[in-house]
């Protein structure tokens, strides 16, 4: 895992997040692609467990960080560790490696990472604010969106697959 | 391992670190990337700018400018008023912790017609005007100059005349200078006014002050009315004053008045 890259990654992604990204919006404001989501779902299924898990929580205190519209911190860095390490599990068994799977990866990694980030935030300040937008709309952009992502960010990480073994030569016919 | 350090490090961040904290993190963040992600956000707002332009017609676009006109105006017209309101609000509060006047409502009140010897003002019943009040001037200037002008004669809904001091029909109880004799003044028609009946004896000169007379329940103190502008013996009975009293507010000028309501009522 070439850390400098994954750390400048997730540091232009949050950048881009808070910004630009804003221009791929549909209709509200809300509804646009997470980067960071993406890249969460990315490092999950390519890494190995330890690494997967230390990228999930960066990346989820990345989230945080750059999130100033809820002035915490916490929410997502726990939502995106915890689910972060439960697909890292569940891709040893399952391989996520078609556009579909990784569709539906990033779908219910979006949906259940909102849900859980706004019910951290409900307990700390006890309000909350029902957005359909955050909990559907955009994981499901991100998702139709994310597979395309995959094969600059893993060229950028030098990643192709889980393990070694994998070439992008190999990645590439497989699409 | 790593997993709970992780999720403690996060139950910390979340439970436990105060949110001044925490806003500052996310502030110096973007303290530290500010110009990236400003430029990020104009090329954004641009971009919705321009999507937005393309989709707005001439004739959408005409209404939306008329619109903003209209805005525009009310906006500045809202503006007078706030500062109309501020600058009266203002003199009331001077006007009203001028001592002897604590126990007393001030209700300003605009002019609306000014006949001879009677104006006639934009207050009335439902501001809590009753007829015998005091009215006094309001002027920008020199607050500590306020004078009576007149009492309230008629009352409406929504407005009164009051009658000046020069009104030949209006009697004003006063007091001359630091006389403590108690007389009444009465107007002559011609824009000033007399007090009758003052006894030779009396010491009286021209250039003394009169105070229009505490009065229970409409004026608490002694308020400045006039000065005398003449002192001669009366050609019909000597033995009496013929004092005429100038008004010290120039009527002719005066906008604004100010009706002097009792606290208590409502």
């Amino acid at each position: 895992m070439r850390w400098f890259r994954f750390a400048v990654l997730i540091l232009v992604a949050s950048i881009l997040q808070t910004g630009p990204i804003g221009i791929l919006a549909l209709g509200a404001p809300d509804v646009k692609p997470d980067l960071l989501l993406i890249l969460l779902v990315f490092f999950a299924v390519r890494c190995h467990s330890t690494d997967a898990i230390l990228a999930s929580f960066a990346i989820g205190f990345v989230a945080d960080l750059s999130n100033s519209a809820v002035p915490l911190m916490g929410p997502r860095m726990i939502s995106f560790g915890l689910f972060g390490m439960l697909l890292s599990d569940l891709s040893s068994t399952i391989f996520v490696r078609k556009m579909l799977q990784q569709f539906l990866a990033i779908l219910l990694m979006g949906v259940l990472t909102a849900g859980l980030s706004s019910l951290l935030v409900f307990l700390r300040t006890q309000s909350i604010t029902m957005n359909t937008a955050v909990f559907f709309w955009q994981p499901l952009y991100s998702a139709a969106l994310g597979p395309f992502l995959f094969l600059p960010i893993g060229w950028w990480m030098r990643m192709y697959g889980k393990g070694s073994g994998f070439s992008l030569r190999r990645a590439l016919l497989r699409r | 391992m790593l997993f709970v350090w992780g999720m403690l490090v996060g139950l910390i961040f979340l439970f436990l670190v105060p949110r001044d904290a925490t806003g500052r993190l996310q502030h110096s963040y973007a303290r530290v990337f500010r110009w990236p992600l400003a430029a990020g956000s104009g090329l954004t707002r641009v971009a919705r700018t321009t999507a937005q332009e393309q989709t707005v017609s001439p004739h959408a676009y005409k209404e939306l400018f008329q619109a903003n006109q209209e805005f525009r105006n009310a906006c500045a017209n809202l503006h007078k008023q706030l500062q109309e309101a501020h600058s009266q609000i203002e003199m009331l509060t001077k006007l009203r912790t001028r001592a002897g006047l604590e126990h007393m409502q001030p209700v300003p009140a605009k002019i609306v017609m000014q006949g001879k010897d009677e104006l006639t003002i934009d207050r009335g019943q439902d501001s809590g005007v009753a007829v015998g009040q005091c009215v006094m001037s309001l002027t920008d200037t020199r607050l500590d100059d306020q004078c009576v002008i007149g009492t309230v004669s008629r009352v409406y809904a929504d407005g009164a005349k009051v009658k000046l001091l020069t009104d030949p029909k209006c009697g004003i109880p006063v007091s001359v200078g630091k006389l403590n004799v108690r007389m009444v003044m009465e107007g002559r028609g011609d824009g000033t006014a007399r007090i009758p009946l003052v006894p030779c004896a009396t010491t009286i000169q021209t250039g003394d002050i009169v105070y229009a007379q505490r009065q229970q329940g409409f004026l608490d103190v002694p308020i400045i009315t006039g000065e005398i502008a003449e002192c001669r013996r009366d050609l019909h009975n000597p033995l009496v004053w013929d004092i005429r009293v100038r008004p010290v507010c120039d009527l002719a000028t005066l906008s604004d008045v100010v009706v002097m309501k009792p606290a208590s009522v409502q």
